[in-house]
């Protein structure tokens, strides 16, 4: 049934329109029981004896939107608020608010099911379609200056935690630079942020890798085991490079933030250690890296060292070795692909 | 308990996990279909939720600020993020830029701390916040550096610096709050929060040290420290963090919160009390923590009501007289550019504001 909203020549209607509720003078606490009166046209403060305190025209009224059972609330031009619980009479009195759709979606009801899986579908497209647009967008904008100050960070924290100073003779490093050198000078120009070539000891096996300002690690033990190889240790640095010039790392560390951003602003406030966990969980999955990245940096190796006029046949022996050495490796949880797998994967694309 | 002396009235929260859950997730779905654009009437929405459910002696909280004024913040700073980005890149201008981004800074929070509080209100009375650049800039830039100079050991200091900037900054109307605390408590605060990152060190030393150990040693060639050799040293470094100094930091701040708030007084002689336990609150955050991941994030707003209705619970005024008696005038405060620089930087006083 259609409630009808009167017209100022309608004589003033029964207690039904007289709200119950308090009213606030302008700018002050005190809390004054008053009723609000809708007629017609006009809306009227009035206070138990009948007397009208208010009286202003329904258009100069701002009426606040509802929001779950709070007090509906309207503020007079002067400043004046009046609150009131009674939300049903005061919509039937002052008409449905432009928020009233919202406030109707908002209510819980079983429909929200369908809003739970619209919004999880939302969240699935946004991780697969917009961050990667924004993540390429800060990649694009980050000048060679700050890659060069994110590496000399991470060197510091992890000389501390994971580094020694290298053992390895001066000869032997002067022929992995030469090496370096040829696979750089074959990069095409600007591609690199920084030519850093750096040598540690360490406790983590033979691995070198490389960092978003184009620092590349070599670790002892992969130079003494690729000492008869130099294709082979070609193939490791030309990996690195790629993982450079294909921005891998500040790919990883841009995915990391976007998420604990898009986090704060799409879902809000998650909590003490949720909060921590979002960002900080993040930067660790970035660290691992990705397969993908892997198959690309083999990819882009074997490309960059037939430029350079370095046998990729280099690469595969070394992931060969790798397999003798340590077995096939790379399950289906791994950060990175099987040796086996890459080897051959290599050998085809050099073919 | 107090019946002998004034009435002492226990902050009231009766904001409803189902109800939230509705206004929440219709945000959600409307900010991921804006593109974002939404979130700023989604803050809006969530901030009225929750300070229209809060209240003191029957009187609520409201607010007021409006989304196309958060949204005007937002894309200002977005804008500005991105040309600062793209002025870095020139060599010297980029020194320029952070020397004049840390000079900024203070000004940022400063801002951002009057919006809020111009825009937040009890009992029709709105709060706001007042404070000199240099201030800010001694309690957030200058003392951070010199209590890193001390080895830390001086981060009571600074907690109290904080809080009182931000208590004697706010005032409710025009009424001012004050505060005057002793040292002794922020330091045994930090005693107890350096014992536990202690323990759950040894703890952690104890029992991880042989597979870590085991697990190094067996180090494996490849291009890349392999996921598997270097996780067992981040994970250590992790389990650190959320085991020994995130729980730490609740604690931590948990007992600061009510050293200040029973410290803290309200000009006219009102007084605050807070009671919250530092071991129940770890436990709210972890299970709440834990609650949400399992749950897909579908139970951040039972988790955010628990969170609020305990700290509720716990949050105490001691009127000295009537409550009637606030006034104050109304500032417009439309520039929210401090506040959404805090909402994109996660940067804010930090402080345990009312």
């Amino acid at each position: 049934m259609a409630i009808s909203k009167g017209s100022t020549l309608v004589a003033p209607r029964s207690d039904d329109d007289l709200m119950p509720g308090r009213a606030y003078p302008p700018g002050r606490s005190v809390a004054l029981d008053l009723h609000l009166r809708v007629r017609g046209r006009t809306v009227e403060l009035v206070d138990a004896a009948g007397e009208v305190w208010r009286h202003v025209a329904r258009t100069d009224l701002s009426v606040d939107a509802p929001l779950g059972r709070l007090d509906r609330k309207v503020t007079f031009p002067d400043g004046t608020v009046f609150e009131t619980s009674a939300a049903e009479a005061f919509d039937r009195a002052l008409g449905p608010h432009k928020a009233a759709m919202l406030h109707k979606a908002e209510a819980f009801h079983p429909r929200l099911i369908a809003v739970i899986l619209a919004s999880l579908l939302g969240a699935f497209a946004i991780w697969r379609l917009a961050l990667p647009v924004l993540v390429a967008v800060a990649v694009w904008l980050t000048p060679d200056g700050l890659r060069r100050q994110i590496d000399t960070g991470q060197m510091a924290v992890m000389d501390r935690l994971l580094l020694d100073p290298t053992t390895l003779s001066e000869a032997r490093q002067a022929e992995i630079a030469a090496i370096y050198a040829d696979l750089a000078d074959a990069v095409p120009e600007g591609d690199l942020p920084s030519r850093t070539l750096l040598f540690r000891a360490s406790g983590i096996g033979p691995n070198a890798f490389a960092l978003p300002g184009g620092t590349i690690v070599v670790i002892d033990d992969l130079a003494r085991m690729l000492e008869d190889d130099p294709d082979a240790m070609a193939g490791v640095l030309a990996h690195e490079l790629t993982h450079v010039t294909e921005q891998h790392g500040l790919r990883a560390l841009y995915r990391a933030l976007a998420i604990a951003v898009l986090v704060a602003l799409v879902v809000g406030d998650t909590g003490p250690i949720l909060e921590e966990a979002v960002l900080e969980g993040n930067i660790l999955l970035a660290l691992a890296g990705s397969r993908a990245a892997e198959l690309e940096a083999d990819a882009g190796g074997v490309a960059l060292m037939q430029l350079a006029g370095y046998d990729p046949e280099g690469l595969a022996r070394f992931f060969d070795r790798l397999s003798l050495f340590m077995g096939d490796g790379g399950g289906w949880m791994s950060t990175h692909p099987g040796s086996g797998d890459r080897a051959q994967a290599i050998r085809d694309l050099a073919r | 308990m107090t019946t002998d002396q004034q009435t002492r009235h226990t902050v009231a929260f009766d904001g409803k996990t189902g109800e939230w859950f509705g206004i929440w997730i219709v945000n959600l779905l409307l900010t991921i279909v804006t593109l974002g654009i939404y979130s700023a009437w989604a803050k809006v929405r969530a901030n009225k939720y929750f300070y229209g459910n809060t209240s003191i002696a029957g009187r609520h909280f409201d607010y007021h600020a409006t989304g196309m004024q958060i949204l005007i913040g937002r894309l200002i700073v977005v804008a500005a993020l991105v040309v600062f980005s793209v002025l870095a890149a020139l060599p010297l201008v980029n020194l320029i830029l952070i020397i004049a981004l840390i000079f900024a800074l203070p000004w940022l929070l400063i801002r951002g701390a009057r919006f809020a509080a111009r825009n937040t209100s009890w009992s029709n009375v709105r709060f706001d916040f007042k404070a000199g650049y240099g201030d800010a800039f001694v309690t957030y830039i200058l003392l951070p550096i010199g209590v890193a100079l001390t080895l830390y050991t001086t981060i009571p200091f600074l907690s109290r610096r904080v809080n009182r900037f931000a208590i004697e900054g706010h005032s409710l109307g025009r009424s001012g709050f004050k505060i005057q605390a002793p040292i002794r408590p922020f330091y045994l605060a930090a005693l107890v929060a350096l014992g536990w990152v202690l323990a759950a060190a040894a703890l952690g030393a104890i029992l991880l040290a042989g597979p870590f150990l085991a697990l190094i040693s067996a180090g494996e060639a490849g291009v890349e420290p392999d996921a598997d050799v270097v996780a067992p040293l981040v994970f250590g470094f992790y389990a650190l963090l959320f085991l020994g100094f995130y729980p730490a930091s609740i604690l931590y701040g948990a007992m600061i919160r009510n050293v200040v708030y029973t410290h803290a007084e309200l000009d006219g002689g009102h007084r605050f009390d807070s009671t919250v336990k530092p071991v129940t609150l770890l436990g709210i955050a972890v299970t709440n923590a834990l609650a949400v991941v399992f749950s897909l994030g579908l139970a951040l707003p039972w988790a955010q009501i628990r969170l609020t209705k305990y700290l509720a619970d716990n949050t105490h005024v001691i009127p000295n007289g009537s409550l009637d008696a606030f006034e104050g005038q109304l500032h417009d405060d439309r520039n929210a550019i401090g506040d959404a620089y805090g909402d994109i930087e996660g940067i804010d006083l930090g402080g345990a504001a009312i």
